[in-house]
């Protein structure tokens, strides 16, 4: 089942469709959904923070894949 | 720059999607970012069933978007126990129904009280599933079941959990 219309949770506003969601200059933010400043603006900077974490958790588990990675043993054939 | 990631909701036949829902309050309604004082839930029933999906709205230059963990943190009213689809083994995407007040046949594992180890949540069907590129996760479908004998009125936190590769 395809989604039968978008709504902007911030602002109310409605879209046919999400990319027409996506494009649109938020009526209470004033950014677009794509842009950093309007999560940042509906959660009074939270989002920054929990962005970083995220970063921060993803580059901890790249590091501990590559140290395992690094770890197999060499066969020589 | 980073990730722009959201959770919208899905309600009704015709899954209205609410972008970047601002709660999960769960009541009596089959609605986004519902007032749980006007539809509360009345002892011995169910809330009606939460569709929800984390998207990513834009990658910001970052390379993935994985690892998604659910989980909820606070203590339910008496019995009440939370279900949902989520699950750290034998996962398998859900596939949109109207939400229900009806005991969910989707969420029937317990909704995990602390951080799971692993992913429980899928991308793409897969909880090895990654994001690369604007798009959304699998449906996370998450219902509270109360007992008659609870007492109306609970606050607890849902909490998303992703990893972003820079």
């Amino acid at each position: 089942m395809a989604t039968s219309k978008v709504i902007c949770g911030a602002c109310g506003k409605e879209f046919k469709t999400n990319a027409g969601y996506l494009k649109h200059k938020c009526g209470k933010t004033g950014f677009t959904p794509t842009q950093v400043e309007h999560f940042d603006a509906l959660s009074g900077g939270r989002f920054s923070l929990q962005s970083q974490a995220a970063l921060k958790r993803g580059a901890e588990r790249k590091a501990k894949a590559e140290k395992k990675v690094k770890k197999q043993p060499f066969t020589k054939i | 720059m980073a990730a722009t990631v959201q959770i919208n909701e899905y309600n009704g036949a015709s899954e209205t999607k609410t972008a970047n829902i601002s709660n999960t309050n769960m009541g009596d309604i089959d609605a986004a970012n519902l007032d749980p004082v006007e539809y509360p839930v009345i002892p011995g029933n169910n809330t009606y069933e939460k569709w929800q999906k984390i998207e990513v709205t834009n990658m910001g230059g970052s390379s993935k978007i994985d690892n998604l963990k659910v989980w909820r943190t606070g203590a339910l009213g008496g019995s009440a126990v939370h279900k949902t689809n989520a699950t750290e083994s034998g996962y398998s995407a859900a596939s949109y129904s109207t939400p229900t007040k009806n005991t969910s046949t989707v969420a029937t594992n317990d909704m995990p009280t602390s951080e799971p180890s692993g992913a429980n949540l899928g991308i793409g069907g897969s909880l090895t599933g990654s994001l690369t590129a604007a798009g959304e996760s699998d449906y996370l479908v998450h219902q509270i079941q109360t007992d008659a004998g609870d007492t109306e009125g609970s606050t607890s936190t849902m909490n998303y959990q992703y990893d972003e590769t820079a």
